[in-house]
Formats: C-alpha cells, structure tokens, sequence
C-alpha cells in the first residue's frame, strides 16, 4: 500500500506551509481521507504520526476526517454515502458499498461522486 | 504563544493527477496514444504488452515505460524485442505513478513514437488511485486469478476504459466462468468493451490489436 509515500508527501506539504507561516510548532494536522480511495485510515495515521517526531511537526496530533461520495442517481435523488455503509447500528467498511447500490427511489444503480479526496484540511500551528 | 489554524486544503492525489494531465498533453502534443496496462502478476499482464508490441510493432513505433517494484525483470523481457523501454524502479511503491511517468518521459523521443505502452506494477489495488496521463486504462485479469475477481477490486473497473479477461483458453480446467466475469464487468461498468482473449487464439488477439490500432490511426502523425 502506498500510506507512507503518501504520509511524505503530506509532512513534506505540512512542513513547508508551517515554516511559510513562521511556525514554532505544529498543534495539530487534519487530513481528509476520501472513502473511495485505497488509503487505509490507520495506517495513514500511523505514519503521520512516526514522521512528526524529528520535525517542526514534533508532537502535533493526527486528526483523520473521513470523506464519504455524494450518491447520486439520475432521477434526481441524492444522498450522502454515509447512510449506504450503516445498517442499524453495524458500520460496513467496505469501498464496494458504494459502487453496487441501487437507488432508494426508482431502483436503478447510482453513482458515486467524490469520495477520492486525499486533502491536508487544515494545520494549527503555533507562531 | 499565538495559536493559528491555517486552512490548506491541498490535495495530494489530485496534485497527482495534475500532473497526470501535464504528461497527457505533453504525449497530444506529439500525438502520442498511451496505455496504462493493470493487472496483477501472473495475470499475463507482460506477455500480452509482448504481443501487442511484436504485432503492432510492424506499424506503429512502440516505446514501453515498465513499472516494477524491485528489479527490471520485466523490462528486460520487453527490451529483448528492440523497443525504447524505460524500466522505472518504484522502490517501495505499488503503483506508478504521474511523477514517475513525467520523469520517464524525459529519456524517451516522443516525436518519433506513436505509442507508449506502460506496464503498471502487479496488483489491482494501488494503481487505481493513479492517474498518469494516459489515453486508455487497460485492466488484464486471467481466469486464473478465479472468476470472483473482478467483483473483489470494484474501483480498477469502474475507472477502466477496457477490460481484457485473459487465459480464457483455461478457464474450464480453472472451474472459472468467463461469462461471470464479463457480467460482472459490465455490472460495474457497462459502457466499456470487454475482450475474452487467449495467446492461443489468434482471433481474439487480432481483436485486441485492432482495438489498439484504429485508436493509434485516430492520432497518427501527418
Ligand atoms: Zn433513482
């Protein structure tokens, strides 16, 4: 899986933007994980948090948002993927719950859209 | 100390396919046709770019960007044939990628190519989340791999532009139905062609060749 090159290239973008702004150091990082992607939430966050140690980012906490696709069928109904993956109270973590499901409304399938992000959010740092 | 949140909202897959889109009009420029080839290893991935190359070879001139994580076995299999191969060691990564794609280009005379084979590496996960600045995404899976296969990596196929079944020569001794996966290809995307083919059938490669050959005509230089 590609989570550390990827953990890189955010730090790389992360340490840039602070030492951009003047940063003493770096509170917090918030990236957002598009669920349509492959990048494993956990250990995305697990190499966040192994490359903030010899850095400007030293200590910064790893906030992890996930962003779910927009379901959309083309009889106009739409809906956030995030009612798709839960039944009662069980959450299925699968990225095939939102390529194969069929419009509440007329049946036909729907298409996803977004979902791929991979976006630092936002830094809170100190200056 | 003054607090501050500092909005980025940078996205690196996108600033992937950014650059994807660079090495795209950089390959129209010079009326390049590319193809990025996904399959797993073992799925007959190589020996298909083989033939396409050892065919069309006679018409077109042919270079070959070849993805591998850890030697350039491939590439060396493929520069056997006299074509301009680019092997592209991936270290540690899984996929290719558009920064390597745009690195790889540099070594290669575009002016005198029509069209740029690139093998991805071997696995229908990663190079899903890649954009590389190709024409056309190939994905090859071989009956081999089990007929479930295709419903087990939804995202490849849903991004492909065509799906090649291969090995289909042994998909009874396999227990594996071609038919299945056709319809689950289609159930995933039903606009694309699918093509059933096999090294020993000649009719099912001549209708891989012709697919490649008339979208290559279609961008033929003056
Ligand atoms: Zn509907």
């Amino acid at each position: 899986m590609h989570e550390y090159s990827l953990a890189c290239e955010i730090m790389d973008n992360v340490i840039s933007i602070s030492e951009t702004n003047g940063a003493k150091g770096v509170n917090s990082i918030t990236v957002g994980v598009g669920k349509l992607t492959h990048v494993n939430p956990d250990q995305l966050t697990f190499c966040l948090e192994s490359l903030v140690s010899e850095n400007i980012a030293r200590g910064a906490e790893i906030i992890l948002n996930e962003i779910y696709p927009e379901m959309e069928c083309q009889c106009g109904f739409s809906d956030s993927g995030k009612r798709f993956c839960t039944t009662d109270d069980e959450v299925i973590d699968d990225i095939r719950v939102f390529l194969d499901v069929p419009c509440p409304e007329c049946g036909e399938m729907m298409q996803a859209s977004g979902g791929r992000e991979l976006i630092i959010e936002s830094i809170d740092i100190e200056q | 100390m003054l607090m501050h949140v500092i909005n980025v909202g940078h996205d690196v897959l996108k600033a992937n396919d950014k650059l994807a889109e660079k090495n795209k009009k950089r390959l129209d420029k010079n009326n390049v046709l590319a193809i990025n080839f996904m399959g797993a290893i073992g799925s007959g991935k190589t020996t298909l770019i083989e033939r396409t190359i050892t065919e069309l070879g006679k018409k077109y001139r042919i270079a070959v960007i070849a993805g591998d994580v850890i030697a350039d076995m491939d590439a060396g299999r493929i520069a056997k044939l006299g074509v301009t191969t680019i092997p592209v060691n991936t270290g540690r990564e899984c996929h290719l990628d558009a920064k390597l794609v745009e690195k790889a280009l540099k070594s290669i005379d575009l002016k005198n190519i029509d069209i740029l084979l690139m093998e991805n590496v071997g696995n229908l996960i990663c190079p899903a989340d890649y954009q590389l600045g190709e024409h056309l995404r190939v994905v090859v899976v071989s009956v081999t791999e089990g007929d479930d296969i295709v419903l087990k990596h939804p995202v490849i196929f849903k991004s492909t532009d065509i799906a090649i079944i291969h090995k289909k020569d042994l998909a009874e001794a396999v227990f594996a139905s071609t038919e299945k996966m056709e319809g689950d290809v289609r159930h995933l995307n039903p606009d694309i062609p699918v093509l059933k083919t096999s090294i020993h059938d000649k009719e099912s490669m001549d209708q891989w060749f012709s697919t490649i050959s008339s979208l290559a005509d279609e961008r033929k230089k003056e």
